[in-house]
């Protein structure tokens, strides 16, 4: 388990920048990354594969070519070819949320994709209601990368926009739900090319952890009497109550997801609100 | 005296040989700008040799003639390549331009600044046949005519040589003479490649507009009517409402391969009738009742829309395929697929096989099916699924048929199977029902597009939203030229564009804000390129987003498409999107903002680049404008406000028709209330035949209003196949001939030659126009032709329509 720690001073606006209100502190115990050799290192013969790696060329063709370098994995596909890097036996629990994601250029439709031969639940690989265990995590196609970012911008908030592509690298993530009560021990976890046009992929970075964060978050300054989590969407998740008179108190969080964003607003006696995103 | 000869003989071959030689001619041949075509043997790399008289050359048992001519702007070598032997020849016709120092090349897809790095692209797919290059002062493009159906393109330019490369493929035998025509010229590069694109259009102008003779409602909507069976009457209105023009009547069939049912087809027990008690509820009914069913299915649509029925041409039943083998296709190893996973109906999943129908006698069981349906089903042409590239075809038929053949690194001869929906068409414009030719309108899907195939269509659409396939929008609005295309699905689909963070799209707020923004940009997209949006969209936010702006973009669609944009502005450096629509005083111009803050500028139409006319622009869409004309150019100010629209018409161009409406229009409504049509208390008097269907729209309006209220309590509804279908026969409208001995409230549909009491009326109505006039209790809907009076009674609907809107808000 990894630690992170932040600390924020958070700033009254009232008039002006008048005073100091609340120092916070947030420690957050990162899950464990299920993949091994994430670094994709260690390569071994006769393949030239890294340790625990190896590569499914679905298409049975030839035309891909792939290598290894300073903790990436290039994949250069000759077009409309299906191959991807593979891991198999990464093991889950029953029930848990999991999140998954890579950082990715390309030029090419690339596919993050995970499924476990445990058990299936039936469902569809795409579209909602979406499988639990065979699923397309993340499909990227090169033609809603920057060309469209660069003309959508101007009607969505670029914030909302993903800009991937072959200049910068971009996370491509998703999360899922093991099943409970079918025996489902193991998922495969598969990046790489989806029969898209000539063109590379590079991945860095493959994560598969639990998708639960742990955050521990000290507040330090008096008179605050609440603390409440919420969901991005704006739904209150949990509320916390403070003392007013302790000068530093801790708090455990538990946001049950990786990829949703929420935020927590800590509330004084004067029914200030001081908001984070966390 | 015996090694004298001897070598006086070897001598005397020698020099025989070389006389020979000195004959030999390369196969190079100049052509236009000083550019060389020439042929290559592709097996050994080298330019073929061989007597070259007359303008043919012949190299072994091949010939190839050369005819230079002159097309539009551009100059064409027409190439015919001939056999006469079992001998087969792998060739590459290259076009070569040196010496032009360009600054930028456009590949047929992109266009590439030059720098040092030589430029290559190397596929058909996606790519229009023409490459160009230009500086500031010139351009040079060359390319393939259309005429030349090319599977294979390449093109290349070098800074370091100045060698601009343009290259096709060839297979020649003697199973068909081999046309390859090429073109090549010089343009002007003030708007770039644009303009070469824009010579070429004028060159083959049939090849960019949808087929003489083709149903014209190609040009409005398309969509489903969403209908079933047992409520086809109430479809009709529906169709009107959501606009739909075009529909595309999605596999309307048991078996794809017998496309059209026979009795002989027919499985009683097995086979069903889709969509037959209502939209999803199908029925097993007998052969006759099948028949009648979708005999009336297109009757009951041709009445709103153009009706296109659906055909997969590559990809039929294996039960019939296995009849003609040799249609089978196969891959590079001669490996026949045991599926190829594009059944069109749930019952034939895993049952259906890639065929190259021409060049085998499939094709005489699958043209003989089209002919059938156009004798039995009312329809106005074909829509072609998945017409966009999947596979090359290694089937003994696609080498029989010698059509867009193109070889691999094994010399092996494949056609890919983009090339098959182009004979179908051509057999189906050879069609008429009704005196109009059939036409065809395809599914391009979302990328691997051939221009082969969108030059010999009619009109088409990417199965998608501009936001999910940008690129492949673009692409083949350049590829279609001015034919009619259409988007398809709703916008919005959580998860189809993997461009947006959806996760994050978790408000209602958020998610408004997507989809307006989806919105606009595919409002903005449509005013840019002429697509229109499907029928679907048509009803966000209740119709009110893309109704105000659906004359525009249907006027735009049906102008036509125009790569020069023409317009300059200063600064130069400008956000604006730009489209420029039809020729001469039917030009339109749109101009977009998309940014989110007013921009301001002067703007230049250069006057050449709209065709003849007397080109005095006046505002469609936007704020008043002063134009000023200095001869070549019209020049204008304009601050186009966030988001801003400005379209730009010529005053003088052909009026559109309108209906004249004598009377009040509270007043026209009330002649026919919904207590009139629940007790029948209105008579229709229509004395011409062909005119009923009109009729239809307004006896069958009260049911489908209270329907739709019933389904979802509204008055309008878009998927009547879910409505309760008793209403589709309730309160009958009394229909006769004549309105003599008629008392009470009616309603004549006619057209003038029926209505000498209207004589006055019609005076000074022009042709086309519509006329509502309300005289006592008697509402006349007529006009001087039967499209007058369809457009009268569309008219009287829409007065309806607002009515019944009202109730609504109340």
């Amino acid at each position: 388990m990894k630690y992170i720690k932040w600390t924020f001073l958070v700033f009254l606006l009232t008039a002006g920048f008048q005073m100091l209100a609340v120092e916070i502190d947030i420690l957050e115990l990162r899950q464990p990354n299920l993949i091994k050799n994430p670094g994709f290192g260690n390569l071994q013969r006769p393949k030239w594969l890294p340790e625990h790696w190896q590569f499914e060329n679905c298409s049975q063709k030839a035309g891909f070519e792939y290598n290894f370098k300073n903790g990436e994995a290039y994949l250069f596909t000759s077009g409309r070819l299906f191959g991807y890097f593979l891991q198999s036996g990464i093991p889950v629990e029953e029930g848990k949320r999991y999140y998954i994601g890579a950082q990715v250029k390309l030029t090419t439709t690339t596919l993050m994709w995970i499924r476990t031969t445990d058990y299936h639940d039936g469902l569809d690989s795409q579209n909602h209601p979406r499988s639990n265990t065979n699923f397309f995590a993340c499909l990227l196609r090169p033609e809603q990368g920057k060309e469209l970012f660069d003309e959508l911008q101007y009607f969505i908030d670029p914030a909302l926009l993903l800009k991937f592509g072959d200049k910068e690298w971009t996370v491509c993530e998703s999360e899922f739900v093991v099943p409970k009560g079918k025996g489902v021990k193991t998922y495969t976890y598969r990046i790489g090319s989806l029969g898209g046009e000539e063109g590379w992929l590079r991945v860095k970075e493959p994560v598969f952890r639990l998708a639960e964060r742990n955050l521990t978050v000290t507040v330090r300054g008096k008179k605050c009497r609440e603390l409440v989590l919420f969901h991005s969407n704006g739904v209150v998740m949990e509320r916390h109550k403070l003392d007013p008179e302790a000068a530093s108190q801790k708090v455990e969080l538990i946001l049950p997801s990786t990829i949703s964003s929420y935020y927590m607003e800590i509330v004084d006696d004067n029914n200030q609100k001081y908001r984070r995103s966390l | 005296m015996k090694k004298f000869l001897t070598a006086a003989v070897i001598f005397a071959a020698i020099l025989t040989g070389w006389a020979v030689q000195a004959k030999q001619h390369p196969a190079e041949f100049p052509f236009a700008g000083n550019s060389l075509i020439r042929v290559i043997n592709a097996k050994t790399g080298k330019i073929l040799t061989g007597k070259y008289e007359n303008g043919v050359f012949t190299c072994s048992s091949l010939q190839i003639s050369i005819k230079p001519e002159n097309i539009g702007k551009y100059s064409l070598a027409e190439m015919r390549f001939s056999v006469n032997s079992d001998e087969r020849f792998f060739l590459t016709v290259e076009v070569e331009k040196k010496d032009l120092a360009a600054e930028n090349f456009y590949n047929g897809k992109n266009v590439c600044r030059v720098e040092k790095d030589k430029h290559e692209h190397k596929t058909m797919l996606d790519t229009f046949p023409l490459a160009a290059i230009w500086n500031k002062r010139t351009g040079f493009a060359i390319g393939i005519a259309p005429t030349t159906v090319a599977s294979y393109l390449y093109s290349s330019f070098d800074p370091a040589d100045k060698k601009f490369i343009y290259r096709t493929h060839v297979v020649a035998d003697n199973k068909r003479v081999q046309n390859v025509d090429v073109v090549a010229a010089e343009f002007e590069p003030e708007f770039g490649h644009w303009q070469a694109l824009e010579n070429y259009y004028d060159a083959y102008p049939s090849y960019f507009r949808p087929h003489p003779g083709v149903d014209e409602r190609i040009y409005g909507v398309m969509g489903y009517f969403l209908s079933a069976h047992k409520s086809r009457d109430l479809e009709i209105n529906s169709g009107r409402h959501f606009s739909l023009q075009l529909e595309w009547t999605y596999a309307p069939f048991v078996e794809a391969g017998n496309w059209y049912t026979n009795k002989e087809d027919w499985i009683q027990g097995t086979h069903i009738c889709t969509n037959y008690d209502a939209l999803r509820k199908h029925r097993a009914v007998t052969w006759d009742e099948y028949h009648a069913a979708r005999v009336k299915q297109f009757e009951s649509g041709d009445r709103q829309a153009s009706m296109y029925h659906y055909l997969l041409v590559k990809s039929i039943n294996r039960k019939v395929a296995k009849k003609f083998n040799d249609a089978i296709t196969r891959d590079e190893l001669g490996r026949i697929s045991k599926s190829d996973g594009m059944h069109q109906t749930p019952w034939e999943v895993g049952k259906t096989v890639a065929v190259f129908p021409y060049g085998s006698k499939l094709r005489e069981h699958l043209e003989h099916e089209i002919a059938e349906i156009v004798e039995n089903y009312k329809v106005s042409g074909f829509s072609f699924d998945m017409v966009n590239y999947n596979l090359n075809s290694y089937a003994p038929s696609q080498i029989e048929y010698a059509v867009g053949r193109d070889f691999d690194k094994k010399f092996q001869v494949f056609t890919p199977d983009t090339v098959v929906p182009i004979p179908f068409a051509h057999y189906i414009h050879s069609l008429k029902r009704d005196n109009k030719t059939m036409g065809v309108f395809v599914n391009f899907a979302f990328n691997r597009i051939a221009a082969h195939t969108a030059f010999a269509i009619d009109g088409g659409m990417i199965e998608c939203t501009p936001d999910f396939a940008l690129g492949a929008s673009k692409n083949l609005r350049v590829l279609a030229g001015q034919k009619p295309l259409s988007y398809f699905l709703g916008f919005g689909i959580r998860f189809h564009n993997k461009g947006i963070r959806w996760g994050e799209v978790n408000t209602p707020e958020k998610t408004r804000e997507v989809m307006d923004g989806l919105a606009y940009f595919m409002l903005f997209n449509c005013l840019r390129y002429g697509y229109s949006p499907m029928n679907w969209n048509l009803e966000y936010k209740d119709r009110s987003f893309f109704q105000p702006y659906m004359p525009l973009i249907l006027r735009i669609k049906k102008a036509g498409w125009r790569p020069v944009t023409a317009v300059r502005t200063t600064p130069e450096n400008v956000p604006f999107w730009f489209g420029r629509f039809g020729k001469g005083d039917e030009s339109v111009i749109t101009i977009t903002n998309p940014e989110r803050h007013a921009v301001s500028a002067k703007f230049s139409i250069v006057k050449k680049h709209l065709g003849k006319g007397k080109l005095i622009p006046t505002v469609l869409h936007g704020n008043d404008i002063k134009f000023t004309d200095n001869g070549t150019t019209v020049d204008f100010e304009y601050t186009l406000d966030a988001k801003g629209i400005l379209a730009i018409g010529m005053k003088d161009a052909k009026r559109e028709n309108q209906t004249r409406t004598v009377g009040d229009k509270a007043a026209i409504a009330a002649i026919f209330t919904p207590e009139d049509a629940e007790k029948s208390r209105v008579t229709a008097v229509v004395p011409e035949a062909g005119l009923k269907v009109l009729y239809d729209f307004i006896d069958r309006y009260y049911p489908y209003v209270a329907a739709a209220r019933k389904y979802t309590g509204k008055p309008f509804c878009r998927e009547p196949g879910f409505m309760d279908a008793s209403f589709n026969d309730i309160w009958r409208m009394p229909l006769v001939k004549s309105a003599d001995g008629i008392t009470g409230k009616k309603i004549v549909i006619a057209t003038a030659a029926q209505l000498p009491e209207l004589k006055a009326a019609f005076a000074d109505l022009p042709d086309g126009d519509g006329l509502i006039e309300l005289r006592g209790e008697t509402l006349y809907l007529t006009g001087k032709n039967d499209s007058a009076v369809r457009r009268a009674v569309m008219s009287y609907l829409e007065i309806l329509d607002e009515v019944e809107k009202k109730r609504e808000k109340r």
